[in-house]
């Protein structure tokens, strides 16, 4: 029987997962922390199934991931993602490696949700197997919504980048 | 540039924003109320188990308790009815405890999920729509064939006027109004409540789906 004292100290070793997913999916601070609770109360209901045969980091994005997808709140007026809302990095805004980061973070900000599951766990290098495993369709499969998810993102970047 | 090239960069950029929480933060999360459409589910089927179980009791105290056979029949009948409806929600609630568990893949997390809501929104559609003209006919036959008039509900008809054939007009009105008003608004209400979402879910199994079809269709030629 797992304890809560054991769920609390692995989620809290491998918090940073739940925060990618949060960031990926939500845009404002406030839904980020709302989603941050909400994987956290589902990986806690889904913990007793957890029996040690993977990874807790793929089982955790697992139910983070699901969560995410799944999160059912009243309708909000879209928020538009602009390159504006990516978080600041340290360098210069004329840095060219630093606009194309940030045209490909709102590129793949504007992707459909699973789509936005499967760049993250490619992020992760995660290989086709393992996403398949997550994403429940083929490795094969996997492959052919990578390289749609490239092709798509390439485009997009360009749009954004063109934009700035 | 791809997003190869763009991978470290890119995993930086998803942890900025983040603020390290402690265990005792984590835990305390733990305590709060979960907001996912199957926890809502289960709210609202555990609210209507409830209010089931207090209407039943209503229902016998009026079978037990009333002077007129019709309404006695009527409270006892519906009483069983109330109590196969509470065994409904029960069933719906044991089949949401067993299948909703979020770690399963994502794509059979999405079917189960809407395998549950379809069928939550279907029987809760099947309940509004069956028991209203239920209720209708079998109180207007028991009021018939009621041996003792039931003074409350003639000074509503003698309020209203006298004649017989207005009586009929207006009871027909009600029924009719009361029909199309209930199975518009439920339908209006399931909508608005879960029917988008469905609808979104139903969108993402597709996309899933249909990289499944073309990669069968690419395999076999």
């Amino acid at each position: 029987m797992p304890t809560e004292k054991e769920f609390v100290s692995l989620l809290n070793q491998h918090q940073k997962i739940i925060y990618k997913v949060c960031n990926l999916y939500m845009q404002s601070h406030a839904d980020r922390e709302d989603l941050f609770q909400e994987i956290t109360l589902q990986a806690w209901k889904a913990f007793g199934n957890f029996r040690g045969d993977a990874k807790f980091s793929t089982w955790l994005y697992r139910v983070a991931l699901n969560t995410a997808i799944t999160f059912y709140r009243k309708e909000k007026k879209n928020i538009v993602f602009t390159t504006d809302e990516v978080p600041e990095q340290s360098t210069g805004p004329q840095d060219p490696i630093e606009m194309q980061t940030k045209a490909m973070y709102a590129a793949i900000a504007d992707l459909s949700k699973i789509d936005k599951a499967i760049v993250m766990l490619y992020l992760e290098d995660y290989s086709y197997n393992e996403i398949s495993d997550v994403v429940g369709i083929t490795p094969n499969n996997i492959a052919v919504k990578m390289n749609r998810i490239k092709g798509k993102l390439r485009e997009q970047t360009q749009k954004h980048l063109a934009t700035v | 540039m791809e997003l190869d090239e763009l991978k470290i960069k890119l995993k930086q950029q998803l942890e900025t924003d983040h603020h390290q929480r402690t265990e005792a933060d984590i835990a305390a999360l733990l305590k709060k109320k979960a907001h996912s459409v199957l926890s809502k589910i289960k709210r609202s089927l555990w609210f209507e188990i409830i209010f089931s179980v207090a209407f039943t009791a209503l229902l016998i105290y009026v079978a037990v308790a009333s002077k007129y056979q019709s309404l006695r029949i009527y409270s006892s009948s519906f009483s069983v009815i109330m109590l196969l409806i509470t065994g409904v929600l029960f069933f719906l609630l044991k089949k949401i405890n067993l299948a909703g568990s979020s770690n399963l893949p994502i794509r059979e997390n999405l079917q189960n999920i809407v395998v549950l809501m379809d069928e939550f929104i279907r029987r809760y559609f099947q309940f509004c729509i069956v028991l209203l003209p239920v209720c209708i006919i079998f109180s207007a036959s028991l009021q018939v064939h009621e041996k003792e008039t039931i003074v409350e509900i003639d000074a509503i008809f003698q309020k209203i006027r006298p004649q017989q054939s207005y009586k009929l007009l207006v009871i027909l009105l009600y029924v009719v109004g009361s029909f199309a008003g209930l199975y518009y608004l439920t339908k209006w209400y399931l909508k608005k409540l879960y029917g988008n979402f469905v609808a979104q879910l139903k969108e993402y199994i597709r996309e899933l789906e249909e990289t499944k079809k073309e990669d069968a269709a690419y395999s076999g030629h």
